[in-house]
């Protein structure tokens, strides 16, 4: 497992990205970031319903009630126009990031900070 | 491993009841969270799972649901916020309010005698106080209806006799006129006769009716709505009569309004004419005035001219003063009108408000006193104390019953239930039961409202309540279940789950220590009530029976009008031949009803500082030995000594004051001269909460107003209907009209009467209700010491011990109760009694009797309880649990 901040800072646009590539639900985002990350990242449905209903109030996705076998429906949710601007900013966020990471840890990049 | 009974749909059915009941999502959110919980257990059980570890391994991985509810709460609560739409979480609330409700009833279902007991006892409690409560509201609204009636007041007189101080409202009829022409503050004043039977007469049909005469600005005073007329002119004409519409009805038909009656003849008194003027709105049934005809008072003056002299005092005055003028000044600049304006008047004229005089009307010693306020204060208190008393037996209850629950809290508490909803949960309960209470209570006020007027002789209608009271005693229904279930709320919601279900929780000694100590309050309250009851019963009894001088009973009083009056002689020789009549005499007034006082009375050795006045009476022959006065010195007026200078008989208080030795002395009054030939043994006047005073009688059988006649004994209806024959004979212009003394007597203390029924009622109402709690409680504890019964019967205890084991308890906080109410008993019955001038003594009988009744009725109730446990059989009771 990964450590909590990481996974807190993380949460959002991870599901963000997830619903970038398609319209999903619940129970598939779990197992897909499961998978994903091989079992490195588990989310458990108290923290990823109410995830998901906070981006819906602020309207970064939308979602639809479909039939599904005995018992109640499925909701699956998609992203916006919003959150695709949302995505986007996260993703170029998250990028920036990386990059500063990386090059943090290139010993052979040059910082201009040693002069 | 999966167990052979499991069922997936089942196990998911039961996980959603749960979180139904707890009402933490939404159903969509709940929806959401099944179809994941399915998906999960289906995705499991692909992958080679049993049914029953996968939906656990699926509930697992929902995560914590009660952190996850405030996570899901928070969201809720942006999204509330944002669209602004509290109501949905007030609705939230609301569905958690009905959950305690509905857990509240299954409980009161579960246990219906214990229901039954603590509503009937809450319910009558509340009853009994909201009759209270009506009758205090309706007692402090009389005669307070008036247009600007906080500008009127009534002149009373604080007249000097002696050092001592008088308080009369009668005054001279020339103070109307000097008040309304030297004050400019007053803008109008009312002037009154006493109330009167006046007969009226139309097309030879007679009517009497209450009323009285009063003067033309009465109405400026006292605006009452003219249906016809004009309230101004009405009795500027002094001629006119002014009817309410129900007389205007009697007189007229039912279709009196469709004409105008204005103008119309009546004869008034069978001797003189009147018109009618105005007809007025019938006066409402809080007003003090309720005269049925008002005539003017001009008229009766120029009968009567006695009336405009000063210091002839007869009319009771009411001055309605200027918005902006001040009572107090204009109370302290009228003071010394009577003063300036009669020779050798001693008195203090003084004003007090109108709309206070039905409550406050005693003074003694020239200061207020109180007056009804007192019986007004005496019911709120008793109000109060019946409500306490229903309250205590809630708490009470309920408390008794938490450790029988106690398991029930842990497993709530054990299963996660917040305080907070336990306290919610039996506060709802204690809700539940008081509004239930409340509606029970409010179908018993409509069901005995009838009944209830009859004994007060008030006209409360249900349409009077009005919505404020109505939802000012539900929310004091409220608060009353809040506060009676607080302790129990607080106290049961406490208990540690873990000593609960280990069973290692005692009942705690705080609150054993709480039932025994309200148990010992409601008793003392009760006995208070016995004790009060008691004794306003033996002070009634006693004013009903004691000696009084004469003997009220079999005499049959008729005014005297007409032919009854002008030939009286000749009338009273036809009665006593009639069947059933013994004695036939007459006086001026009734003894009860003496109206003619005089502080101008001479007498041998009178000595200038007596000043009390002297009471009169003018009687025929016969009357002190038809009333069965008894003669203490001299003799009584007698035929054989003829009626020239018959002289005067006096009562015992009358020759005290004369000093010395009162039997043929010479005395004169009201022009009147003679030598006191006979004294009588002193009878009640007026009333018990007078003093007696002087009384002399004189023979002048031409200036009677009352027959009195002693029907024979056990023929009092023959004697009436003999009675009614010849007053219809001789007297055909006038209604027949009849009272009996004693009721006359009765009417006296009408409303000590009253109150003697009511604190009956109330005082029985305690005690139902107090040995409702006390069946409770005993049942309780017969409960929880079954076991311990069997044991001890098994080892060789008989019935009778264990009866008294198990009432020891009870006895001894009754009796402690007891012993707490007596001092106060006789304290508060020691000042009510003090009010009479005749009273009974309060013997040590009393108290003891209030006792032993109390503590009787306490072993009645519980007797049955413990001594079916004590004779049940031991193997039964050692099953028991």
């Amino acid at each position: 497992m990964l450590p909590k901040p990481l996974l807190a800072a993380s949460f959002e646009p991870l599901v963000l990205a997830l619903l970038g590539r398609g319209e999903t639900y619940g129970y598939e985002i779990i197992q897909h970031i499961q998978d994903l990350s091989d079992g490195r990242v588990v989310w458990t449905a108290n923290r990823l319903y109410p995830l998901l209903h906070d981006l819906e109030n602020r309207s970064l996705v939308a979602s639809t009630w479909r039939k599904a076998g005995p018992g109640p429906g499925r909701k699956y949710y998609r992203l916006t126009p919003k959150g695709e601007r949302a995505l986007d900013k996260a993703k170029a966020d998250w990028l920036d990031m990386n990059a500063l990471l990386a090059r943090l840890w290139d010993t052979n990049s040059e910082l201009g900070m040693a002069t | 491993m999966a167990a052979p009974d499991f069922h997936l749909e089942t196990a998911i059915a039961t996980w959603r009841r749960f979180h139904e009941r707890r009402r933490a999502f939404s159903g969509e959110d709940l929806n959401e969270l099944e179809r994941h919980l399915r998906d999960h257990t289906a995705h499991l059980v692909d992958t080679g799972l049993g049914p029953e570890a996968a939906f656990h391994c699926a509930v697992h991985g929902l995560g914590d649901l009660d952190t996850g509810t405030t996570e899901y709460r928070k969201v809720h609560w942006a999204k509330l916020r944002r669209r602004g739409l509290l109501v949905h979480e007030l609705q939230w609330r609301l569905s958690m309010l009905r959950n305690y409700l509905t857990v509240a009833w299954r409980s009161m279902r579960r246990h219906p005698g214990y229901t039954a007991i603590n509503l009937t006892g809450l319910a009558v409690g509340l009853a009994a106080s909201l009759f209270i409560g009506l009758w205090i509201v309706d007692e402090l609204n009389v005669d307070r209806f008036y247009a600007e009636g906080d500008q009127v007041h009534r002149v009373w007189r604080n007249v000097n006799i002696g050092g001592e101080i008088y308080t009369w409202g009668a005054t001279s009829k020339p103070l109307a006129a000097v008040l309304e022409n030297d004050y400019p503050e007053v803008e109008a004043v009312a002037q009154t006769a006493w109330t009167q039977d006046i007969v009226l007469a139309r097309d030879g049909e007679t009517f009497r009716e209450s009323g009285t005469y009063v003067n033309a600005s009465f109405f400026e005073v006292f605006p009452r709505p003219f249906l016809q007329g004009d309230p101004l002119a009405a009795l500027a004409n002094p001629q006119g009569v002014v009817l309410t519409a129900q007389t205007a009805r009697k007189l007229f038909g039912d279709a009196w309004n469709e004409g105008s009656l204005l103008g119309q003849p009546v004869t008034l008194d069978q001797d003189r004419d009147g018109v009618i003027t105005g007809v007025i709105e019938d006066w409402p049934a809080t007003a003090s005035f309720q005269y049925d005809v008002m005539l003017s008072v001009d008229e009766f003056a120029s009968r009567n001219t006695w009336v405009e002299r000063w210091g002839n005092n007869a009319f009771p005055i009411y001055v309605k003063l200027r918005e902006e003028a001040s009572a107090a000044a204009f109370s302290a600049a009228i003071a010394n009108v009577v003063n300036e304006n009669e020779a050798g008047a001693d008195e203090v004229l003084f004003t007090q408000p109108y709309a206070d005089l039905y409550l406050h009307g005693d003074y003694s010693d020239g200061v207020l006193v109180g007056g009804r306020i007192e019986y007004v204060r005496m019911f709120g208190i008793v109000a109060v104390v019946l409500l306490l008393i229903a309250a205590i037996n809630f708490m009470n209850l309920t408390t008794a019953r938490s450790s029988q629950r106690a398991k029930e809290i842990g497993v709530r508490k054990a299963i996660g239930a917040e305080r907070g909803a336990l306290v919610g949960q039996f506060l709802g309960e204690a809700l539940v039961l008081a509004l239930t209470a409340f509606v029970l209570a409010m179908a018993l006020v409509v069901a005995l409202l009838p009944a209830f007027n009859t004994l007060t002789g008030k006209a409360i209608a249900l349409g009077d309540l009005g919505v404020g009271f109505l939802l000012g005693s539900l929310a004091a229904t409220m608060l009353l279940g809040l506060l009676a279930g607080s302790y129990p709320a607080l106290y049961l919601s406490s208990f540690q789950p873990l000593a609960v279900l280990r069973g290692t929780l005692r009942s705690g000694k705080g609150a054993l220590t709480l039932r025994r100590g309200l148990v010992v309050t409601q008793f003392a309250l009760s006995t208070l009530l016995i004790v009060a009851t008691i004794a306003v019963y033996q002070q009634l009894d006693y004013i009903d029976t004691r000696d009084t001088g004469m003997d009220r009973n079999n005499v049959i009083m008729v005014p005297q009008e007409g032919a009854l009056r002008t030939q009286y002689a000749a009338v009273r020789d036809q009665l006593l031949a009639q069947p059933g009549i013994a004695e036939v005499t007459s006086a001026s007034a009734s003894p009860m009803a003496i109206n003619r006082s005089t502080g101008g009375a001479q007498w041998e050795g009178r000595t200038p500082d007596i000043e009390r006045e002297v009471f009169m009476l003018s009687v025929d022959y016969g009357f002190t030995e038809t009333l069965r006065m008894e003669l203490a010195e001299g003799r009584l007026f007698d035929r054989q000594f003829g009626a020239e200078n018959a002289g005067f008989v006096v009562n015992e208080e009358m020759a005290r004051m004369m000093e010395g030795e009162a039997l043929g002395k010479r005395m004169s009054l009201f022009g009147m001269e003679g030598e006191v030939i006979g004294v009588v043994r002193d009878f009640d006047m007026n009333d018990l909460y007078a003093p007696i005073e002087p009384v002399v009688m004189a023979l002048s059988p031409d200036r009677t107003s009352q027959l009195f006649v002693r029907a024979q004994p056990g023929r009092t209806a023959e004697a009436l209907a003999s009675l009614e024959a010849v007053a219809d004979e001789v007297n055909p212009a006038y209604p027949f009209e009849y009272s009996f003394m004693d009721a006359n007597y009765a009417a006296v203390y009408a409303s000590e009467a009253v109150l003697g029924r009511l604190a009956n009622i109330f005082a029985f109402l305690a005690i139902l209700v107090s040995c409702l709690g006390l069946l409770g409680l005993i049942a309780y504890t017969v409960a929880q010491r079954t076991k311990e019964v069997g044991i001890r019967k098994v080892l060789g205890a008989t019935v009778p011990r264990l009866v008294m084991l198990l009432t020891k308890e009870v006895t001894v906080l009754v009796g402690l109760g007891i012993l707490i109410a007596l001092p106060i008993a006789y304290y508060g019955i020691q000042q009510w009694l003090g009010g009479f001038q005749q009273h009974i003594d309060l013997g040590i009988g009393l108290f003891v009797g209030a006792g032993v009744l109390a503590l009787g009725v306490a072993w009645l109730t519980v007797s049955y309880q413990s001594i079916k446990a004590a004779m049940a059989d031991p193997v039964e009771s050692l099953r028991y649990e």
